[in-house]
């Protein structure tokens, strides 16, 4: 007979509604004597948090200390406002984790295997089941649900990572680098289903991924890593705001320094990071007409002007540069 | 979250009791070994002996047949009989072991699943509670839940007399099979993840156990010792059995080195499954 269910779908501790997806204070981890996280610490409120950063940078090590699998040597992690290291099985009943890795038992069906996923999450038999098959439907792999793992693709593995992570129906997806090893149209239909799943709005998301056009398709805010550091946080709505003021200008003439600090002292910012034409961000006060005026005062030539996104990749750089 | 829908909702509905998520494992894993008709069949096989041993209690017991036969009594029941039915059901159990066990740890391993069962709300101690519990269950049906039996119609076809003399066979001889299979499942489950590969588990385990015996004879031989004897699995139990069914007066020869051979047996796999089980493998 199957143990009777509990009544309580509620979280045993309730997290404050406006708490944080996930937070750090000071969160330094260490395995053995090597020092992989080095006091960070930030808070994140974006329905798809983009972790980023090279290789080595701990992105999964701190996925490993949000979920419990390792201690912080000091400070702390939390996740939907509950302590990483003093509640993490109340965190993983709420939190869906897709790994990096292949970590599909290969002889079981995928509905079998989903299923055992969504009853370990605490969901009855029955619920668990029908669950399974739904989330399976939901990621495309309704037809070949009753097919052995070991028999799945690479990307038909990644949809089933994802189906599993997604059955309880939890309040955070964890996913860890989910467009590995994908052809483009799965690529997409990966991405797609991110999008579906940040717009129902019933669950946020850390996406840790090395591919910063995923990032930037899904993401509303990232964090960049290097080292165990945090060398960029960005809210990339509030960035891509920002970037409609940014102009990128072709000046031809002899006074081209001239012209540039005359903008400057005008309230102009200037990006150093741009060889060959200048970028700059106009402030409230500037219209573009100004610069016009700029540049005949000096008798030069505005050949191009055009208003330039900051990009991801852009702003990854220049992380990466300052993070140096 | 219908299938209809195709799209993504939360789940709130009801929830299982934490303490009885190790049954989801032990469930799935009793599955997967009885999905193997080979070891089905096998573990149906074993009830046979203790089959035969309760038809030869009851002709024991039956006049009819004994005035067939023409003598007083036809078998002995009595310490040996029990200690008999141990040995044999004890290999039955452990050769059921060598192919069963195998598959509880080592593909979860090899697959690198322990990731996902330990990022669910689930601990390592339930994790290796659900799959040991396979082991125990199972065994038990094997060993010592019919040998109870037997000792039960025993006791009542034997009479008063016999009960009075030997009603301490009965937690001897659960107290045997269950050292025998704490011992034993713990040993098979370090051997499944610690090689990973359940073909060489089951091959490490058989190793174990014959190869073990004939070094443990070998070095009796040669060195004129007994101490061998504690690196034969099957011969340690004995040991142990011997005190525990009173088949020699004590003290017993290598008891205690027996006793603490099993003890660290027993810790020594626990630490490798507790090293082995982890959501994470860190390679300093």
């Amino acid at each position: 007979m199957p143990p009777q269910v509990e009544p309580a779908a509620a979280p045993a501790a309730p997290a404050p509604a406006a708490a944080p997806a996930v937070e750090f204070d000071g969160l330094t981890v260490r395995y053995g004597r090597r020092e992989i996280l080095h006091g960070l610490s930030a808070r994140f409120h974006g329905r798809v948090i983009g972790l980023l950063g090279p290789n080595g940078a701990g992105k999964s090590t701190l996925i490993h200390a949000l979920l419990g699998f390792v201690r912080p040597a000091s400070g702390c992690a939390r996740v939907l406002g509950l302590d990483a290291a003093r509640q993490p099985l109340e965190i993983r009943r709420q939190t869906g984790y897709m790994p990096e890795n292949d970590a599909l038992i290969a002889p079981m069906t995928a509905v079998s295997f989903v299923r055992l996923m969504a009853e370990l999450a605490g969901l009855p038999s029955e619920p668990a089941l029908e669950r399974a098959h739904e989330a399976l439907f939901y990621v495309g792999l309704g037809e070949a649900r009753y097919r052995k793992l070991g028999g799945y693709s690479l990307g038909m593995r990644q949809l089933a990572k994802l189906a599993q992570a997604i059955a309880h129906g939890p309040r955070l997806l964890i996913l860890d680098e989910p467009t590995n090893s994908l052809d483009p149209p799965a690529r997409a239909r990966m991405l797609r289903l991110i999008r579906e799943i940040r717009d129902t709005g019933e669950c946020q998301i850390l996406l840790c991924s090395h591919l910063l056009r995923d990032v930037e398709e899904t993401c509303d805010e990232v964090v960049i890593l290097k080292q165990g550091n945090i060398v960029h946080h960005a809210d990339l709505a509030e960035e891509r705001r920002s970037n409609e003021r940014w102009l990128e200008v072709e000046v031809v003439g002899a006074d081209v320094a001239g012209f540039a600090t005359a903008a400057a002292a005008r309230g102009c910012q200037l990006d150093p990071h741009v060889g060959g034409s200048l970028r700059l961000r106009l402030p409230a006060q500037l219209e573009v007409r100004d610069l016009y005026q700029l540049a005949a005062n000096r008798g030069l030539q505005l050949r191009r002007l055009s208003f330039r996104r900051d990009t991801l990749e852009d702003i990854f750089l220049r992380a990466m540069e300052e993070g140096s | 979250m219908a299938v209809y829908k195709q799209t993504y909702c939360g789940y709130h509905g009801a929830l299982t009791p934490a303490w009885s998520r190790f049954l989801i494992l032990y469930r799935y894993a009793r599955r997967a070994i009885f999905q193997s008709k080979l070891l089905l069949g096998f573990y149906i096989v074993g009830f046979l002996f203790p089959l035969v041993d309760l038809i030869v209690l009851y002709l024991s017991h039956n006049p009819t047949f004994l005035n067939r036969l023409h003598v007083h009594s036809f078998f002995a029941i009595n310490r040996y009989y029990f200690f008999t039915f141990a040995h044999y059901q004890s290999f039955v159990g452990f050769l059921f072991t060598a192919f069963a066990a195998p598959g509880l740890i080592a593909p979860d391993l090899a697959n690198g699943g322990l990731a996902l069962y330990l990022s669910r709300p689930f601990s390592r101690a339930e994790y290796l509670l659900g799959k040991i519990a396979v082991l125990w269950v199972l065994l038990s049906g094997l060993t010592w839940i019919p040998g109870l039996l037997l000792f039960l119609v025993q006791c009542d076809l034997g009479g008063a007399a016999w009960r009075a003399q030997n009603l301490w066979l009965g937690p001897s001889l659960v107290a045997a099979f269950l050292i025998w299979i704490l011992v034993l499942s713990l040993l098979a489950l370090a051997l499944s993840a610690w090689v990973k590969w359940r073909i060489v588990a089951g091959a490490a385990l058989l190793g174990i156990y014959f190869f073990g015996a004939g070094l443990g004879q070998a070095i009796n031989f040669v060195l004129r010792t007994q101490y061998g004897s504690l690196l034969d699995f099957m011969e340690l139990h004995l040991i142990v059995w011997n005190g525990l069914f009173r088949l020699a007066p004590p003290p017993l020869p290598l008891e205690l080195e027996a006793w603490a051979v099993l003890a660290g047996l027993a810790l020594a796999s626990l630490a490798l499954i507790l090293r082995k089980v982890r959501p994470l493998e860190v390679v300093r």
